[in-house]
């Protein structure tokens, strides 16, 4: 697997993202670094709370969710969650879908079984309203095949308002529409492992999970070993101690959700005008859908496709860190198209913002809003200092936080002992300079420049990191002490949570 | 959580109103904040430079106005009263013209006057006060000529410091007196650390005893009395050890330098006599809505001003070691917010630590706190749920479900490995929330209840603890 990182996404999205929140996040932080201020607030979705944002463009908020703005209207939203509803808005625009018919709860299986025979096999058989293609069974070759189908959807799962369609033998692709644009389109495979001659199975299965943690797309969305798994190499004629031969490519799974452990490649040069015309032609055949995720079955012998089904909340993740192929910078066009005016902007691309703590205030419920700081200007540079001081005393780190954050400065300090650190700082000249001069009024400090050039990337705000670990062995009783302190700081607000509280309690054994 | 009534013995309007850790230079905000957020309106938290130098406030709002604040000072308090303030010259033109004094002193740059300082200490006589600003007024006694060329060595090292002040230092009674809207609230009297015999205990079971009244006290609690060498030389200095008994109602004055002066509430004492000097000053210095000063009575019973603070620390007149606590936050919101007077209280606080971490951090710039949910009918419920109910999934479906049913509480997994579950909310949401888990919740595979009534104060919002 080699990863084809957007250069500006490169070690800009925290730990604290999880791939969910990474179309969202990518987003946020395109609008961020033109200079647009952010807010994150807590919504309810369905029977979820979700975390949006908006950001204020000359005097007027734009709110977005996921990476959907408001010009995906309610109204779209509506047509696209039922796929018979976006199936006959696409006939009538005569945008090719395969052939098929919706079924309600009211019909009994014999009439499907009936239709099926008429249409003719192989069918793909789907819920009319499910979402991330939960309940589609496709390829189903004769009548038997499909009433297995039948109970498993309408009955297991429960959905009995199903669709009954054609099965197109191809390839499916999502492709990735804005403002009448194709911008990405990439496909998924599923899980997979290549042999070395070495390794087994589940070693493979285990340096694959290590490989996937370093994608931001991937990261906690493991190969997991479970039955499917196993039925899948044993029909192979393996099992998870076998040595996979040198060169072999082992499908494990039969879905290609990336979350089952698929992979995204991108194939937008690699599709035909044909097939970018009919996504364009799809999202253009329901009104007010500015931005969506066409998924395509495409046929390449005879360069044709049909529209399966339209996604107006796609994650674009897939597209952002494919595995194979070139990433595309769907934020960017995201961007573009509501805020036109900010497309020359240059931006502050070697900052970001931190997720972690927005998610936690939101979360908690604790906070209903949330700000973030600003990006610093485009004509910001980062510096870095050496700095000599008393860097044990709480109150002087405290203070150069304060005076950093006071002149809009981000960055950091990072103690190495007990007397001196280093000291990161971003912003502009004049700000530096004004942060400086102040500094420089303490007494005790001493600092240098360095002549180091900061490359990495920067988080907004200003953080007093803990002493770098190589140094911690010569400063031991220091970390040892603040450490306590934080731990009583903490125990203090928690441990008051349950001990203070009195109960009177009856005791009411429900079960067991 | 964060009830402090097992820590400290407090009136009980604080009770709903302290969380249990030090809040050190943020309980002038916290305890203000809160107020308003409890009476309804709207809060929001955030980072703003002053000086080039990061500060926390915040806005409360109302349906149609806002105020903010930094510290306990508030919007209304105008430029030009904070100009006045903020200088001691001037302060001292404007009060003398309206017949109040501060004591006999005379403001020096500390580059160019250098040399005129020391002549005009050697005229005022020591003991002087070296007054200077930073950040807050500062003040340091000399009783030298020695001692005051030290200070201001170490005066001039210090380049925030430009002026200085040199004042006569005046014996006698100190008060500060917090006035609001041309009304005095609240005096307090600041004395120095006094032992009261009883004619039983000894010197040293007195200290004991005065440690446990601190101990109970938010403000006092990190600043006990040791006893140690200059504890044991005071004491000899006045002819005393720690074993000695001293009589019933002999008074012995300690003044340690590491432990801080006694504030005792006087209020009711004074306040007429107050009254007529805070209606001259809001005279002198228009626009000052809400101020601190700092007073000395002097034998005579001629009264001196110190200083007039217009961001004081309220929570000397909150916790004072004796006498009554005096709720500031009540009455800066009744003022600044007359029609929620009355508003019915919630007894809800917020995480009041998160907040200050992530601003000070700079992580966030504002942070617009959830509303309090007030309802009448707020009750709580304990559950403890059984099976795979460690993990992300659980968690997610309890915020889930908690958020929808705008039920607070917080989750925690006890070394059993057990989830314990505390909501509190409305009755009606509470009793849904025991529906469903008594239906089919993912992952859990039985859930035992029990009903509870919560004696403490609730954090808003829904938490998980690991």
């Amino acid at each position: 697997m080699t990863y084809d990182y957007l250069p500006h996404l490169h070690k800009c999205v925290p730990s604290s993202v999880s791939p969910d929140k990474l179309s969202m996040y990518t987003v946020a932080l395109e609008g961020w670094r033109r200079g647009l201020p952010l807010k994150f607030y807590t919504t309810q979705f369905g029977n979820r709370r979700e975390i949006n944002y908006s950001f204020e463009y000359e005097g007027k908020e734009y709110k977005f969710a996921v990476a959907k703005g408001e010009d995906v209207t309610q109204e779209a939203m509506k047509i696209a969650k039922d796929k018979y509803i976006t199936k006959n808005y696409l006939l009538e625009k005569n945008v090719s879908v395969p052939q098929g018919k919706k079924f309600d709860k009211t019909t009994d299986d014999e009439m499907i079984l009936n239709y099926a025979n008429q249409l003719g096999y192989p069918v793909v058989l789907k819920p009319t309203n499910a979402n991330l293609g939960e309940g589609v069974i496709a390829n189903i070759q004769n009548k038997g095949e499909l009433e297995q189908a039948l109970k498993q959807v309408r009955n297991d799962l429960g959905y009995q308002n199903v669709i009954v369609e054609k099965h197109i033998e191809g390839e499916e692709v999502r492709v990735y529409v804005i403002n009448g644009k194709v911008i990405a389109a990439m496909k998924r495979i599923p899980a997979y492992i290549i042999g070395d001659g070495k390794h087994t199975i589940k070693e493979l299965i285990a340096l694959k999970n290590e490989e996937r943690r370093k994608n931001p797309n991937y990261k906690g969305r493991n190969i997991i070993i479970d039955k499917e798994l196993k039925q899948n190499i044993e029909k192979e004629g393996y099992d998870l101690n076998s040595i996979l031969e040198e060169g072999k490519q082992l499908f494990l799974r039969n879905k290609s959700n990336i979350s089952a452990g698929g992979e995204s490649i991108d194939v937008t040069d690699e599709i035909t005008d044909e097939i970018k015309n009919l996504a364009v032609a799809a999202t253009k055949a329901i009104p007010g859908l500015a931005q969506a995720g066409v998924d395509i079955i495409v046929n390449e012998k005879e360069n044709s496709g049909a529209v399966l089904e339209i996604n107006t909340r796609p994650g674009i993740g897939g597209h952002l860190f494919p595995s194979e192929g070139k990433a595309r910078d769907i934020p960017k066009a995201i961007i573009d198209y509501y805020f036109p005016n900010t497309k020359r902007m240059k931006n502050s691309t070697q900052f970001y913002f931190d997720y972690g703590s927005v998610q936690e205030l939101l979360n908690s419920g604790l906070a209903e809003e949330v700000i973030v700081p600003p990006v610093p200007t485009a004509d910001a540079i980062i510096k870095e200092f050496y700095i000599k001081g008393n860097l044990n005393s709480l109150s002087l780190k405290r203070r150069i936080q304060r005076l950093a954050l006071g002149a809009n400065l981000y960055g950091y300090l990072e103690p190495n002992s007990e007397e001196s650190g280093k000291l990161v700082i971003a912003g502009t000249e004049e700000n530096i300079k004004i942060f400086l001069d102040n500094l420089q009024k303490e007494k005790n400090i001493e600092i240098s420049e360095s002549d180091r050039e900061i490359k990495e990337p920067l988080r907004a705000g200003f953080v007093i990191r803990k002493l770098s670990k190589k140094d911690k062995n010569s400063t031991h009783q220091y970390t040892k002490k603040s450490s306590k302190k934080q731990l009583t700081f903490k125990q203090k607000l928690y441990n008051k949570f349950g001990d203070s509280i009195i109960w009177k309690i009856y005791r009411k054994l429900k079960k067991g | 959580m964060c009830g402090i009534e097992n820590k400290y013995i407090i009136p009980q309007f604080f009770k709903k109103n302290i969380p249990a850790v030090d809040l050190q230079d943020f309980i002038n905000m916290y305890t203000i904040a809160v107020e308003g957020w409890r009476r309804g309106l709207k809060l929001t938290f955030c980072s703003i430079p002053v000086n080039n130098e990061n500060k926390l406030g915040f806005s409360l709002q109302s349906h149609n106005k806002k105020h903010f604040f930094i510290g306990s000072k508030g919007d209304k308090v105008q430029q030009e009263a904070l100009n006045i303030c903020n200088d001691i010259s001037m302060l001292r033109e404007r009060l003398g013209k309206i017949g109040l004094r501060l004591p006999k002193g005379k403001t020096f740059n500390l580059e160019s006057d250098e040399q005129y300082l020391y002549s005009y200490s050697r005229e005022l006589d020591f003991p002087i006060i070296i007054k200077y600003k930073k950040e807050k007024m500062n003040f340091i006694i000399v009783d030298s000529e020695e001692e005051l060329t030290k200070v201001i060595q170490q005066l001039k090292a210090d380049k925030f410091v430009l002026k200085i002040s040199l004042e006569k230092f005046i014996q006698g009674k100190r008060y500060k007196v917090y006035v609001i809207n041309n009304k005095v609230i609240s005096i307090i009297q600041i004395v120095p650390l006094q032992v009261v015999g009883d004619g039983i205990l000894t010197i040293e079971e007195l200290i004991e005893k005065k440690n446990e009244q601190r101990k109970r006290n938010p403000i006092f609690q990190g600043n006990l009395i040791e006893v140690n060498d200059e504890l044991k030389e005071e004491l000899s200095k006045k002819g005393y050890t720690l074993d000695k008994v001293l009589k019933f109602e002999e008074n012995l004055n300690l003044s340690l330098k590491s432990i801080d002066e006694e504030i005792i509430n006087e209020t009711t004492k004074f306040s007429e006599f107050f009254n007529e000097i805070v209606v001259k000053i809001s005279e002198a210095i228009p626009g000052l809505f809400q101020y601190e000063i700092d007073t000395i009575v002097d034998e005579k019973g001629l009264l001196f001003i110190i200083d007039v603070d217009t961001n004081p620390n309220i929570s000397s007149h909150l916790f004072p070691l004796n006498g009554n606590n005096v709720d500031l936050p009540e009455v800066i919101i009744d003022e600044y917010f007359p029609e929620t007077k009355g508003n019915k209280q919630v007894n809800f606080h917020f995480d009041i630590i998160k907040i200050i971490e992530v601003l000070q951090q700079g992580l966030v710039n504002e942070i617009k706190v959830n509303d309090v949910i007030g309802s009448d009918d707020k009750i709580n419920k304990y559950f403890e749920a059984y099976g795979d109910v460690n993990t992300r999934k659980f968690n997610d479906w309890l915020l889930d479900i908690t958020f929808e049913l705008k039920l607070n509480g917080y989750a925690k997994t006890l070394e059993s490995g057990v989830k314990s579950i505390i909501v509190y909310g409305e009755e009606k949401k509470v009793k849904e929330f025991n529906d469903i888990l008594e239906k089919n919740v993912p992952l859990m595979e039985n859930v035992r209840y029990y009903d509870g009534k919560m004696e403490t104060t609730s954090l808003v919002g829904f938490h998980i603890i690991d």
